[in-house]
């Protein structure tokens, strides 16, 4: 069976016939596959697993950095490539993750996430839309997705600070 | 925080001054040792190793990234999104980055580096 990396790989091989791609499959098909994309002295990158999204990166690679923009299918993949590719562009890591993309980043759909929450699919696109979330809200979607939400204080030239849970107990005994 | 650059480097000057891996499994867990004993000193970024996505931390090649080394059964290639981290069975590494450029070079305790594996 073609995996979505394959098939992204095929797209592109049809629409820049001239650019060097490779995709670099795992010895275990359950791990992390990579498409290299070279086209003269253009390049960008492709990663994907099984269960989870399209990864799309462009531009220099630290050591054991994670993908900088997800796409749920092939055809959203094969867009922003092309339109990278056209333009000789880059990516940027996300400065602060949407929850749409934290929830297509564990490979789940609005419904699937609504199972977990026992609320219906437009209760989930309403939060992932909208401006102001109540707390409440936000951690159960997180730990619904097997996270945990945590709050981090941080003054300029301090250590930042797990915030304790908004109305609860001090858990270090500090007070 | 430190930069991303000064923790890589960081990451090479504790990696180097270790003492040498005897297998690839043992140079593998010094590389996850190392690598994530600096991100958790360095970093306030949580240590997450299911994401996916870029969330700012370095984190070391996972065992289901392992690629077959065409001809050798003495080296073992991880992959990752901009580098390939050899290991071999007397416990060298080699860090490479995708244009093949060397960034991280450690013998194994028998002396032997990766370069002289492949070459054989």
């Amino acid at each position: 069976m073609t995996t979505p990396i394959e098939h992204l790989a095929s797209r592109l091989s049809e629409r820049f016939p001239s650019a060097a791609i490779t995709v670099d499959a795992p010895h275990d098909s359950a791990g992390p596959w990579f498409l290299d994309f070279a086209d003269g002295d253009y390049s960008l990158g492709v990663q994907w697993r099984s269960g989870r999204a399209l990864g799309v990166s462009a531009g220099r690679a630290e050591f054991g950095a994670g993908a900088h923009e997800l796409f749920d299918d092939v055809e959203g993949a094969a867009a922003r490539v092309i339109e990278l590719v056209l333009a000789r562009g880059g990516t940027r890591p996300p400065t602060a993750v949407r929850l749409s993309e934290l929830r297509r980043g564990r490979g789940l759909t609005q419904t699937e996430l609504a199972d977990r929450l026992h609320v219906k699919q437009a209760a989930v696109s309403r939060l992932e839309n909208r401006d102001d979330v109540r707390l409440s809200s936000l951690t159960a979607a997180v730990a619904a997705m097997g996270g945990e939400l945590q709050l981090r204080v941080k003054f300029p030239g301090e250590a930042s600070l797990r915030l304790s849970p908004l109305g609860g107990s001090d858990t270090d005994g500090s007070r | 925080m430190a930069s991303k650059a000064e923790r890589f480097e960081e990451f090479l000057r504790r990696l180097l001054a270790a003492p040498a891996a005897a297998s690839a499994s043992e140079a593998l867990s010094q590389i996850g040792a190392v690598l994530n004993q600096v991100e958790d000193e360095l970093t306030d970024i949580p240590f997450d190793p299911d994401s996916w996505q870029d969330d700012g931390r370095m984190y070391p090649p996972r065992p289901d990234a392992e690629r077959l080394v065409p001809s050798s059964e003495v080296l073992r290639r991880f992959r990752s999104r901009g580098h390939n981290t050899f290991v071999s069975r007397s416990g060298a590494i080699e860090i490479r980055d995708l244009a093949g450029n060397i960034v991280a070079l450690k013998a194994g305790a028998d002396g032997r580096t990766v370069e002289s594996w492949r070459a054989e």
